[in-house]
């Protein structure tokens, strides 16, 4: 965790990466079918992602001619020189992709979901719930604000790839019949929120995208922690063999259904703040107004997705060889050590979604100094709008 | 001629020169001490000779290198020239020590294990260690020829050294043929450039045409000479076959296969520390005028080793022949930053860095590999470690560092050299050779990581790695400084006073 406390930009990249041994020999060592291929996979693509983002680092080190890697420095001198505009869109890309690939962008996505579906319960709430956050805080720490110019070249790419992860993934969500597999991929979609807030590259938008990155990795933490409690109690994460497993344990059913809606962006939940402002502020501008209907329609989609798998697993009719299981007194209801982390989770997931201002103060301080101006962005228009994006926040958040 | 001789013999003992190279001259009387031991000793007490090859070169180590005001000494020219020390040779001395005494501890796991006779092992390693250290230090081309021939010879020997076994006998003759080969192509080269060099009908020709820097200021004047381009390109494919840089790579796997394990292991990094040291010295050196000529070839060259290797590797099955050929990329990231070195001067401290790095890593590996070997270590199969980790633990752990090392994660010492590598290779403008870097480690992740998923991941079916004998306390101390010096060379890489 020590990459999000780093000001030196070298050591957050270095923390990042330290994690990759472990979380391989927790997947390997404790994962379940198939994780020979899948840690492997997931391990090289996330060492493809870091090593582009290391060459962007070392591009702008080198290209920067500041002799440190200081990201205070770094900004300063930055934003007093700024880089020329081909230099900028190569470096920027090597960080969008880099980044990218780390917080599986489509199309280099395919680790994810097939990783975090054979990952032990713990590894997969870590490495969806906190590490994954790790390429957009580069992004949003390090290349929108350092590189502005790069940023606003790629702009329509970062918009459609978002999107691609909003929509496709969405879909390819939709047919997913194994819990964890649905998960996965829903944490890859929702993952298009937060890009899309970034490209905004307002103080709105990347605060949203902030309040998005902190509530969904409680929520997608919770839900992988709750699918392996629904595993303890059916033997199979295959949503299609199981039915009614609420009427035996509904305390189970009421956590996953809350889960479920707070992954949805249902108000009272974190979810709804990130989404909510990621959206408000792409509607300020009229270059960005268009995106905010198809975005919207992620959220139908997620709302389908989570809540087939909410009825097909805890209502209706369970298949025969479920019934049997259920009527055998084997299954139980939430246990008390299950309940607690649950608990916590929730708890600050409703925190966050009563009293966003615990979060959305802080990051609005840092982050209009980080994005104070947006007068170097010049295909995006946006300038004018940056008053009343300030003004939409404040009216969000209190 | 008695009046030669003796003029000869004057000069010698009238300077105090030897002095520079007290620790070579020490490590020969060693290892000559060493079969003086094995004819005193009685048979019951010849595990003595190990235990003196180590300790002594611990002692020699400690004297020579011990005060710190030997390692920051300037330039210094000794023997009329033919040997000059800096801070990179006072540096790389001190490695091949170090190296050497990994070897011998090695040899020591190894030989426990084998019917064969074990103080010639020790002897010869010392020699090598010798040999190497002048080779990092001459200034001269007839000292730099003679001190590889003394390294070659001595590793014919060293290569074969397995006599039962066939794998030895033919990673041997392979060895004798190809080293054979590179030996006179390196000579055919120096031959043309002294010829050049020394011709009197040239401009600037120069009396002593075999001293680098005679010929440096000779270089620089004719640096479009057909003859020296010719001899400098033979000179510098001589030395491609020593690191096993593509197109001179093919012996590589075959010779690391067969060969004892301590000796691939002193032929992975200490001949190939040396090969580079040499490179080096040489392209900022004497061939510093052929820079513009020099740069394309050679940047194809590591290009193409760097993906030869990786490649070559990912379908390896058999250890040693892996680590042949990841070798061989590990050898295109160290010849990217022999390239960068010509136009950002620090890179050649990044270089050394990414060496010692390499050392401290591939020797936990080696260590490992030692230890897990049967009697007939030249078929280790991956296979063979499976359910390593849950059997040995110990073993387990050191293995994934030295694997994670090489593959360059953070926190260990690999990723640091790495880093210094790209920071190096990006001032020197080398995009391209930095996207094919990027691209090999990424490949190179598939078969490092592959082999510590055979070490951990629990394969309930098979149970091999049975026969793994447990360890020694010192075993473990030797593993486990390697291992932790990794991790703080990784954390703190100013430990290393390599940087400036």
């Amino acid at each position: 965790m020590e990459a999000f406390a780093s000001a030196v930009f070298f050591f957050f990249y270095f923390f990042h990466e330290f994690a990759l041994i472990p979380t391989f020999i927790m997947i390997g060592v404790w994962g379940g079918a198939g994780k020979r291929g899948a840690a492997i996979e997931m391990t090289i693509y996330l060492t493809l992602g870091a090593l582009l983002s290391l060459l962007g680092l070392i591009a702008l080190y080198v290209e920067s001619g500041v002799d440190s890697f200081s990201l205070l420095e770094l900004r300063n001198y930055l934003s007093a020189q700024p880089l020329a505009d081909t230099v900028q869109n190569n470096i920027f890309a090597l960080l969008l992709f880099g980044f990218g690939i780390l917080v599986s962008l489509f199309p280099f996505h395919s680790w994810a979901p097939k990783g975090y579906a054979t990952a032990p319960t713990g590894a997969a709430m870590l490495h969806a719930g906190v590490l994954k956050k790790f390429g957009l805080y580069g992004l949003l720490q390090i290349a929108a604000p350092l590189l502005p110019a790069g940023a606003a070249h790629w702009f329509p790419w970062i918009v459609w790839l978002a999107l691609g992860n909003i929509i496709i993934i969405g879909l390819i969500t939709m047919a997913q019949k194994d819990v964890k597999m649905m998960l996965g991929y829903s944490s890859v979609m929702h993952m298009g929120y937060a890009f899309l807030g970034i490209a905004t590259f307002s103080a709105v938008g990347v605060g949203g995208a902030l309040l998005m990155m902190i509530a969904h990795g409680l929520s997608v933490a919770l839900l992988f922690m709750l699918s392996t409690c629904i595993y303890h109690r059916s033997q199979t994460f295959d949503m299609s063999a199981m039915g009614g497993l609420a009427t035996k344990a509904p305390v189970l059913a009421a956590f996953f259904v809350a889960a479920t809606m707070a992954s949805i962006g249902l108000p009272g939940f974190g979810n709804f703040w990130g989404e909510f402002t990621i959206f408000a502020s792409l509607a300020e501008t009229a270059t960005t107004k268009w995106i905010v209907a198809p975005a919207a329609l992620g959220i139908i989609i997620s709302a389908i997705y989570g809540l087939r798998a909410v009825a097909n697993i805890f209502y209706g009719q369970p298949t025969e060889a479920f019934t049997g299981r259920l009527k055998g007194g084997e299954i139980v209801d939430l246990k008390g050590f299950e309940r607690l982390p649950a608990s916590i989770l929730i708890i600050a997931l409703v925190l966050v979604g009563l009293f966003p201002r615990i979060f959305s103060d802080a990051a609005d301080r840092e982050l209009t100094q980080i994005y104070p101006t947006l007068s170097t962005l010049p295909t995006i228009e946006v300038n004018a709008a940056l008053p009343l994006a300030v003004e939409a926040h404040k009216e969000v958040t209190h | 001629m008695n009046e030669l001789l003796a003029e000869f013999l004057r000069s010698l003992t009238a300077t105090n020169d030897w002095a520079a190279i007290m620790p070579e001259i020490m490590l020969g009387v060693l290892a000559l001490g060493l079969l003086g031991a094995e004819m005193v000793l009685p048979r019951a007490q010849q595990g003595w000779i190990a235990r003196l090859a180590i300790w002594g070169q611990i002692l020699i180590l400690v004297v020579a290198f011990g005060c710190p005001s030997c390692c920051t000494l300037g330039e210094q020219s000794y023997f009329s020239g033919m040997i000059e020390q800096s801070d990179v040779s006072q540096i790389m001395r001190g490695f091949f020590l170090i190296s050497s005494i990994l070897v011998c501890y090695l040899g020591k796991v190894y030989l426990a294990k084998q019917a064969l006779p074990r103080t010639e092992f020790f002897h010869l390693v010392l020699i090598i260690a010798a040999a190497m250290m002048l080779l990092v230090q001459s200034a001269n081309f007839v000292m730099l020829f003679v001190a590889l021939e003394a390294v070659t010879v001595a590793f014919y020997v060293l290569v074969a050294y397995c006599r039962t076994s066939s794998f030895s006998l033919e990673a041997g003759l392979k060895y004798l043929v190809l080293g054979a080969l590179s030996s006179s192509i390196l000579l055919f080269g120096i031959v043309l450039l002294y010829g050049v060099a020394g011709n009197p009908e040239m401009s600037f020709s120069t009396g002593d045409s075999l001293n680098f820097n005679e010929l440096t200021t000779f270089i620089l004047v004719h640096s479009d000479n057909m003859i020296v381009r010719v001899g400098a390109i033979l000179v510098v494919a001589g030395i491609c076959f020593k690191i096993g840089a593509v197109p001179f790579q093919i012996w590589v796997p075959d010779v690391y296969q067969g060969a004892p394990t301590p000796v691939t292991a002193y032929l992975a990094i200490a001949s190939k520390a040396a090969g580079f040291i040499v490179l080096l010295q040489l392209l900022t050196g004497p061939f510093i005028g052929l820079s513009s000529f020099m740069v394309p070839v050679l940047s194809f060259i590591a290009a193409a080793t760097i993906l030869f290797g990786n490649f070559a590797a990912v379908a390896q099955r058999n250890v040693k022949r892996l680590m042949g050929l990841s070798g061989i990329a590990h050898a295109g990231y160290l010849l990217v930053g022999v390239i960068a070195a010509l136009t950002v001067p620090w890179a050649q401290y990044a270089v050394i860095f990414y060496l010692v790095t390499y050392l401290l890593a591939s020797f936990a590996v080696f260590g490992v590999m030692a230890h897990v070997a049967g009697s007939d270590d030249a078929n280790q199969e991956l296979e063979d470690y499976e359910n390593l980790a849950r059997k040995r633990p110990f073993l387990g752990g050191v293995l994934a560092a030295g694997l994670g090392s090489l593959a360059g994660i953070p926190p260990l010492g690999g990723f640091i050299g790495k880093l210094f590598i790209f920071i190096a290779a990006f001032q020197a403008g080398l995009y391209g050779l930095l996207g094919i870097s990027v691209l090999g480690v990424v490949i190179s992740i598939y078969y490092y990581f592959g082999w510590v998923r055979e070490v951990y991941f629990s394969n309930p079916a098979e149970g091999v790695a049975e026969g793994v004998q447990s360890l020694c306390i010192c075993d473990r101390v030797v593993l486990g400084t390697l291992v932790v010096a990794t991790v703080v060379v990784g954390i703190y890489p100013g430990v290393l006073p390599i940087i400036p």
